[in-house]
């Protein structure tokens, strides 16, 4: 895709825009990686990608250090504990699990799973055209759901730039900005904090951490990236 | 965005990988443009969306209104506009209920019982219009159109420019009063006398400090939500430092890092005494100093920096920060401290406002305040108090105007005030009750309660109810509000989301916003907006106007707007609602402009030596040089509309050219004006004579606004009056003690014009000897969510009015206790200072 966009060289904005649709292409990925680990446990197959030795490297490159136990304990065993990690971190555990929720962890929030903020967050979805069909039956507004909402936005965005569709794009990034603000940022941090401090294998605080510093850069990008892609469309 | 390049490779292996999260979200159709849209949350239609401009309060942000079967069912921010960024307050957003009050008027209506008795019928429009007509031209035959007076409130930009410019201009009475003096025309008239125009914009987009002398931007003012989000973001996001001096805790003093309590009144003291410190600690030196070259500090027209510096220490010395405590209760460490902050932190936005200026000493406070910011140089500049800035529209205009003729009865009575450059309203029904300037025979009010909102309420109720003063009064209303009540005739207008205009208010980072507001619905009932009906008037009187309607006014306006025209003008704005050149630059430190010598060598410029001031003899309607010379720019009638620029040195600049008063093109510490009145010209002390005169009983009454309301129109609205109907008096824990007075106590407030009964609330929040008493509530018409009173031909659809939890609990009004007073140079209603005497019952 970056190619199409490059071949436009002798567009002033050429560079901006370059930069802007590299940047959607990888975030869309990134919002796709961490809705995979926080959404459900991770399968065998899963697991065997993410110890692959292509992604071992794109996982060290980012600062990212999974631990010898990640890569050498047997498959079985590995995805059994993990599994065990998760359920006590979000699904039961005696010291109370983080419900991954909107409306349980946004601070002074309703605490209700299933909460006004959950029906917030659908109403969101549907307002901006995404229909949401879960087969686990879970809530629109679990973490991993608004992180996939994000990449959604984020693909819009990209394709946009492809296109050519300049006010397009500057559309879906401004969804992005406002969801985030509105949504995410009010309470993924906190909720990241939390995982952070309460999980025991490293796998969870690892990727906690890494989703940390990609929002916080996201929290600083977004608006700035709005900026540009408005004073790419003045001039064009 | 650099920080991401770590992320490439886990991006691309992502990519190839199926680590990624199966979808629950699919993309059902387009996404919608961002902002402008709404669904129902009951049946998740689309609502029809109208971009228009609020009208609930003056600062008039575009909006976008959104519509569901017909009914305004919701109003939002305008997420393109430059001024509000999409943001929009309560009491915007609270305007929804006035298109659905039940309380509305939707048909003429005629009084049949004795004036202010509440019985009407119903009329038709060609009655109605009969009536008004047959009355004005019976006036305009017999060459007296000046006894139809023309009172008006918040009628603006089109509005004003077809009514006022157009038909009262082609009518020919300039009998015609405003209701500034009740807001802030005081702060005008002492910006003209300063810097030549009446408005301040203050840029906290690019501020480091801002010091606040009696605003209350994040709960109200001029350009409320454009100025107050910003204050947000500076005050959060790059953490700038805000000290309000107040004499209560508002929500903007709450928000600031420091609150200094001041005695009302006292601001001037500790502005005074902040430019003591400035002058002497030099720390004008630097930008103030540069500044001063702009500045006009003597009476010499153009004096050395260093006799302009003397000047300004000499005037100063006496205002210590020792002396401004006695005068203020603000600590001399604490004004030396704060102006020394304020001085050396550049750029530093002073900001100001009616806590301040509403007093018998608020001109100079005003002007006290300018000179602040011009020592320290923070006048028109990136981060400081700038000029403001708006949108020039073009507009049709009737040919063949006559002369115009008034009754004196605007400016109040003879002497009252110096300068009263934005008249006095509070005053006129005085000067009808009094005669001698002569009386309207036809007085007609809009978007004007005055009997309400202007002072001694009782005086007002008389006045309207006498038939022997005013014999035929005409109120053009939506609702059935306390004016409406003492009319004769009322003619409904639809509510300003049922209206066209286009608008034109400044703009806070500094480049100019056109917009427009129109009908989110048809008008209801029968109502008709009041431009439409002007027109229908003046056809029937045979006043020849170039257009029929308010919307034919409009889009001819659009036509004739290059910057509107040159985007696609009337359906553009239909369509977008809001427009700003997208490569224009903010305009900063426009009186830095150079003219050319074309400009002001041409034969009819001429230069005034007296002031240094080039202008047009012609445009001053002089008939020629010798005699304009003779005369001289200060002294020619209207020779502010002549002025071309200012000399400094041997360049001409553009200067601060003037709006309303001849003065010249500099900035004007010194005020010539102010000395041919007999005020000293350089900003001075002046103790509140009242307060002199207090006894240890007596306390002081200011008056306040609160974020949910406006001053008072908006108490018809359910969504804010639930959240705001009643307002117990401020009472400090020290006073309330004296008194016997405990929390929720009803207490009597007296003053020399009347006396309230009212509920305390005990609170530090106002310092000792003052009581605070909001605006907005007590209310006796206005229907059933503002006062309790249905109005008559009200309708009961509305399910709300059996919820209303608050019937009866109305709150009480303070203007029943506030003298007309005026601030004897500017002619400002002097709200925050009246003296009176407070006792438990
Ligand atoms: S500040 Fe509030 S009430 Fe005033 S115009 Fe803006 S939205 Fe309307």
């Amino acid at each position: 895709m970056t190619a199409v966009i490059a071949s436009d060289g002798g567009d002033q904005a050429a560079g901006p825009l370059v930069e802007l649709n590299i940047n959607a292409e990888e975030r869309v990925f990134l919002y796709r990686l961490l809705a995979g680990i926080f959404r459900r446990e991770q399968s065998k197959e899963r697991l065997e990608e993410l110890r692959s030795s292509q992604y071992r490297e794109a996982l060290e490159e980012a600062g990212v250090d999974l631990g010898d136990h990640f890569f050498l304990t047997p498959i079985e065993e590995l995805a059994e504990e993990l599994a065990v990690e998760f359920a006590r971190l979000f699904l039961l555990s005696p010291d109370g699990r983080i419900a991954p929720y909107e409306s349980v962890q946004l601070p002074d929030g309703s605490g209700q799973l299933r909460g006004p903020e959950s029906q917030a967050v659908l109403d969101y979805f549907k307002a901006t055209g995404f229909a949401y069909q879960d087969e686990m039956n879970d809530m629109p507004d679990h973490v991993a759901v608004e992180l996939e909402y994000m990449a959604h936005l984020v693909l819009l965005e990209s394709c946009s730039w492809v296109n050519g569709k300049y006010d397009e794009a500057l559309n879906a990034i401004r969804y992005q900005n406002d969801f985030f603000q509105k949504h995410l940022f009010n309470w993924v941090f906190c909720f990241l904090n939390r995982v952070n401090a309460k999980a025991e294998c490293a796998f969870y605080s690892v990727f906690a951490e890494l989703a940390q510093e990609f929002l916080e850069d996201e929290l600083t990008e977004l608006p700035e990236k709005e900026k540009q892609a408005e004073q790419l469309l003045e001039r064009n | 965005m650099l920080n991401r390049r770590k992320f490439i490779k886990l991006s691309a292996a992502t990519a190839a990988a199926s680590v990624a999260m199966n979808g629950t979200l699919s993309q059902a159709r387009e996404l919608p443009v961002f902002g402008g849209k709404d669904f129902s949350p009951t049946t998740g239609k689309e609502r029809k969306a109208v971009p228009s401009a609020c009208l609930n309060c003056v600062t008039r942000c575009p909006n976008i209104v959104y519509v569901e079967d017909g009914r305004i069912v919701k109003i939002e921010g305008q997420p393109k506009s430059i001024r509000s960024e999409g943001k929009m307050c309560a009491k915007g957003q609270g305007g929804v209920n006035q298109s659905n009050d039940p309380d509305r008027i939707l048909y003429p209506m005629k009084r049949v019982g004795k004036r202010g008795e509440g019985k009407w019928k119903r009329v038709s429009w060609d009655d109605a219009l009969d009536e008004v007509a047959g009355r004005l031209k019976t006036l305009r035959d017999a060459g007296t159109p000046e006894k139809f007076m023309f009172h008006y409130g918040r009628m603006k930009s089109s509005t004003s420019k077809l009514v006022k410019t157009n038909f009262l201009g082609a009518y020919g009475t300039k009998t015609i009063g405003n209701h500034t003096s009740i807001c802030e025309g005081g702060k005008w008239t002492a910006q003209e006398l300063t810097w030549g125009k009446h408005y301040d914009t203050w840029d906290f987009d690019n501020t480091r400090y801002v010091l606040n002398f009696g605003a209350n931007p994040l709960e109200a003012g001029t350009n409320h939500i454009p100025t107050s989000h910003r204050l947000i973001r500076a005050l959060t996001t790059r953490e700038v430092k805000m000290v309000t001096i107040d004499v209560r805790l508002s929500n903007t003093a709450a928000k600031s890092q420091e609150w200094l309590p001041v005695r009302p009144g006292g601001d001037l003291a500790v502005a005074l005494a902040m430019c003591n410190v400035v002058m002497s600690e030099d720390l004008h030196k630097g930008r103030g100093e540069e500044f001063l070259k702009f500045c006009k500090v003597t009476d010499t027209a153009e004096d050395t920096l260093e006799n302009k510096v003397k000047a300004l220490k000499d005037n100063f010395a006496q205002y210590t920060p020792e002396w401004a405590t006695q005068h203020s209760d603000v600590s001399a460490s604490a004004i030396r401290r704060i102006a020394r902050e304020f001085a050396t932190t550049y750029p530093a936005c002073l900001i100001s406002y009616r806590g301040a200026v509403a007093h018998y000493n608020g001109n100079d406070t005003e002007r006290a305040i300018q000179t602040l910011a011009a020592i320290t140089g923070n006048i028109d500049n990136p981060g400081g108090r700038c000029l403001a800035v708006g949108p020039k529209w073009k507009y049709p205009k009737a040919k063949g105007m006559p002369k115009g003729r008034k009754l004196k009865i605007v400016d109040g009575p003879k002497g009252a005030a110096a300068i009263p450059s934005h008249h006095m309203s509070h005053n006129v029904l005085k000067m009808i009750k009094d005669g001698s300037a002569g009386r309207p025979d036809i007085y007609m009010s809009y978007m004007y309660t005055a009997v309400y909102a202007n002072g001694d309420v009782q005086e007002n109720i008389d006045v309207l109810k006498d038939e022997s003063l005013i014999p035929f009064s005409v109120n053009i209303n939506p609702f059935y509000d306390e004016s409406a009540a003492l009319a004769d005739l009322i003619l409904p207008e639809p509510p300003y989301t049922e209206r066209w205009d286009w608008d034109d208010m400044v703009s806070p980072v500094q480049i100019p916003e056109y917009y427009i507001r129109q009908p989110a619905i048809p008008p209801m009932g029968e109502t008709r907006d009041f431009g439409t009906v002007a027109c229908q008037l003046a056809e029937r009187i045979g006043i020849e106007l170039p257009f029929k309607t308010k919307e034919e006014f409009v889009r001819m306006s659009c036509a004739k707007t290059p910057a509107v025209k040159a985007v696609g003008g009337f359906e553009y704005m239909k369509k977008h609602g809001v427009y700003h050149d997208p490569k224009a630059k903010p305009k900063y430190h426009s009186y830095r402009k150079e003219l050319k010598a074309k400009d002001y060598e041409k034969a009819t410029v001429i230069l005034d030596e007296a002031t240094g001031t080039y202008w047009d003899w012609k445009k001053a309607k002089h008939k020629s040089a010798e005699a304009a010379q003779k005369k001289g720019y200060t002294h020619s009638k209207g020779a502010y509309k002549a002025y071309v620029g200012q000399r400094i040195g041997d360049k001409v600049y553009k200067g601060f050219k003037p709006d309303k008063l001849n003065k010249s093109g500099y900035f004007e510490i010194y005020s010539g004006l102010m000395k041919e009145k007999g005020y000293n010209p350089l900003p001075t002390w002046y103790s509140i004579p009242e307060h002199e005169k207090m006894s240890d009983n007596d306390m002081i009454l200011t008056t306040f606004k609160v974020a949910t309301q406006i001053h008072s129109r908006s108490q018809n609205c359910k969504y804010l009056t639930e959240l705001y109907h009643d307002n117990p008096a401020w009472i400090n824990p020290v006073d309330a003690q004296r008194r016997g007075i405990m929390e929720g106590d009803e207490i009597k407030v007296k003053s020399e014009v009347g006396e309230i009964t009212i509920k305390a609330r005990v609170t530090p929040a106002v310092i000792p000897g003052v009581i605070a008493i909001s605006h907005h509530c007590g209310h006796w018409q206005y229907g059933r969510y503002a006062s309790g009173n249905k109005a008559p031909m009200a309708h009961d659809d509305d399910p709300d009015l059996k919820r209303m939890w608050w019937k009866g609990n109305h709150g009480a009004h303070p203007n029943w206790i506030i003298p007309n007073a005026p601030d004897p140079i500017n002619g400002q209603l002097r709200f925050m200072d009246t003296v009176v005497q407070v006792i438990k019952i």
